[in-house]
């Protein structure tokens, strides 16, 4: 394979890859605010997740089943 | 898994970093502001016959603020934000306390050897990756025990969910042990070279030419990407919410803003290379990357200048507050500096000048050096139990250090932009206007203004060095541990 045909299937790779990624975030974006917005999931409760940061705490969304019990 | 409620979070290593970024702090800030004096006067290259060579400090000085001050300060808040926001503490695990602790140690010994070696001229000449080979490999075995100590931690939480900081040092870990292994593919000379004479700290690179300097960049680009610009974002993701009691503005837009930094940044660092042998096509990226990296830079510092929204007088009342934002603004400006200098006809006057420097180092005395004061001061009163020392001291360095940071960015853009329009500058017939001579004796002035700024920054880092230290052994003692803002006696 020549230099010449080597470079330009390193030029459409990069594109395609880039535009994949592109699609990809972009549809991230669009299920994390859809999500949010049919109240699916809360995202923003997160930021609690600094305030409460106590070890005596309650887990926003506890990881054991035993300490939901227990909460 | 233990119950909580007995339970209290560990700060030894915590403590035991949070000391290692003042020293280094110390160290590196120290031989910055001695190379600035430097470069404004030559003779002062003399004062230490080779040990106090230019060639000899400027390794020491980037290798002391990058991987001394600043991983000190990755290191010292991510086993405090990663215990507080996973809710686990390395009480609960033997192993991982002592994974911890030998990292530390090693880590410690490694950076202490890197300034003997440096300055006794060991180097691989790569820049910010000068460490010789036996160094290189002590980086790798403190940086997987991190990586242990991190996932391990990950691994016995208690939160479910992942907060956003714990992400960007997980990028962190991830980015640079890839970045640094294939930065540093060296072959140590002194077992192939047979009958020659060569020392045992002598490597030379596996890559030749244009491919050296590709992954040179690629790995020196993302060494700001992933030791300067991530951890550092997850550092004030933690401690801006947490001092101001207010939550993110927007953690939809602090995930996205991850995601987009993550993608956008790793391709940026061909615009180091611009108008050099490297492909066309890669020094286009590199700009064109660089340009989007716009985006999920100020999508992260809008976010944290909006969660301020609506308490905007703690600017006033609080010092620390005050470092965050400040760095919070400075990191808007470095990076909007940063692609504006990516910029193929920019940098053809940029590229080579006192710009660049200048450009870097807003973005490491204003947003990282900030920030990680900012951290260490958060994390006082709760690690040493006690009350921060002086609220004073704490306003009187910050407006000592932005007034540093201001002569230093300033000085440096007006040296650059002049040093850029002389290099070029011709007559009718094609001859360059001014020798090389011409431009230093213009540039003067600004390297002592740089200099001078550079020490108003070194001066109130000592004092917050003094701040601590009276923090740690005389402040007033808590009863409890302080929920939001950091309690500071006037």
């Amino acid at each position: 394979m020549s230099q010449e045909t080597l470079m330009t299937f390193a030029g459409y790779g990069k594109f395609f890859l880039t535009l994949f990624i592109f699609i990809m975030f972009y549809g991230y974006a669009y299920s994390i605010y859809k999500r949010q917005r049919t109240g699916e999931r809360d995202f923003e409760k997160y930021s609690n997740l600094v305030l409460n940061d106590s070890l005596d705490s309650a887990p926003l969304e506890p990881r054991y089943k035993k300490q939901n019990k227990n909460d | 898994m233990q119950s909580n409620a007995q339970l209290e979070y560990d700060y030894s290593v915590v403590k035991l970093f949070t000391f290692t970024t003042i020293l280094f702090g110390i160290i590196g800030m120290t031989i910055g502001v001695i190379l600035a004096f430097q470069l404004a006067f030559p003779e002062l290259s003399n004062l230490a016959g080779e040990y106090g060579t230019f060639s000899r400090l400027r390794p020491l000085h980037t290798n002391g603020v990058a991987f001394g001050f600043t991983l000190s300060g990755i290191f010292a808040t991510w086993y405090y934000v990663g215990q507080r926001t996973l809710k686990m503490s390395l009480k609960e695990s033997k192993f991982l306390m002592r994974v911890a602790k030998l990292h530390f140690w090693l880590y410690f010994i490694t950076i202490l050897l890197a300034v003997v070696t440096l300055i006794s001229g060991y180097t691989t000449s790569k820049e910010y990756a000068e460490l010789e080979w036996p160094l290189d490999l002590l980086v790798v075995v403190w940086w997987v025990l991190w990586g242990v100590a991190m996932f391990g931690m990950i691994g016995m939480r208690r939160e479910r969910a992942i907060y956003v900081s714990i992400w960007y040092y997980m990028s962190s870990f991830l980015a640079i042990a890839m970045l640094y292994i294939f930065n540093n593919m060296e072959v140590p000379t002194f077992f192939w070279s047979g009958d020659a004479p060569s020392s045992l700290m002598h490597s030379i690179s596996m890559y030749a030419g244009t491919n050296d300097a590709l992954v040179q960049w690629w790995y020196g680009h993302n060494a700001v990407a992933f030791v300067f610009t991530a951890p550092i974002i997850g550092m004030i993701y933690y401690y801006l919410p947490k001092e101001s009691g207010q939550p993110v503005f927007s953690y939809k837009l602090s995930v996205l803003a991850f995601w987009g930094l993550m993608f956008v940044y790793l391709w940026a660092g061909g615009h180091h290379l611009l108008y050099s042998t490297v492909p066309d096509w890669m020094q286009t990226m590199g700009s064109t990357m660089s340009v989007v990296l716009i985006l999920p830079s100020w999508g992260s510092a809008i976010n944290m200048l909006l969660t301020m929204k609506g308490e905007w007088q703690q600017l006033q009342t609080s010092p620390l507050i005050k470092f965050m934002i400040l760095a919070s603004t400075f990191y808007m400006l470095s990076t909007i500096e940063g692609p504006i200098q990516a910029i193929k006809s920019v940098n053809a006057i940029a590229h080579f000048t006192d710009w660049i420097p200048g450009h870097v180092h807003d973005g490491v005395l204003g947003w990282v050096g900030f920030m990680v004061i900012a951290g260490l001061y958060h994390m006082a009163p709760r690690i040493f139990k006690r009350e921060l020392y002086s609220k004073k001291l704490m306003d009187t360095q910050f407006w000592l250090q932005t007034t540093g940071i201001v002569l230093y960015f300033t000085s440096m853009w007006i040296a650059g932009i002049t040093q850029g329009m002389m290099w070029r500058a011709y007559d009718d017939y094609g001859s360059l206007l001014y020798s090389f001579i011409d431009t230093v004796e213009v540039l003067h002035p600004y390297y002592t203004l740089r200099g001078i700024g550079g020490l108003f920054y070194l001066i109130g880092f000592f004092m917050f060095a003094f701040n601590m230290y009276k923090t740690a052994t005389s402040g007033r003692v808590l009863e409890r541990e302080p929920e939001y803002a950091s309690p500071m006696a006037s």
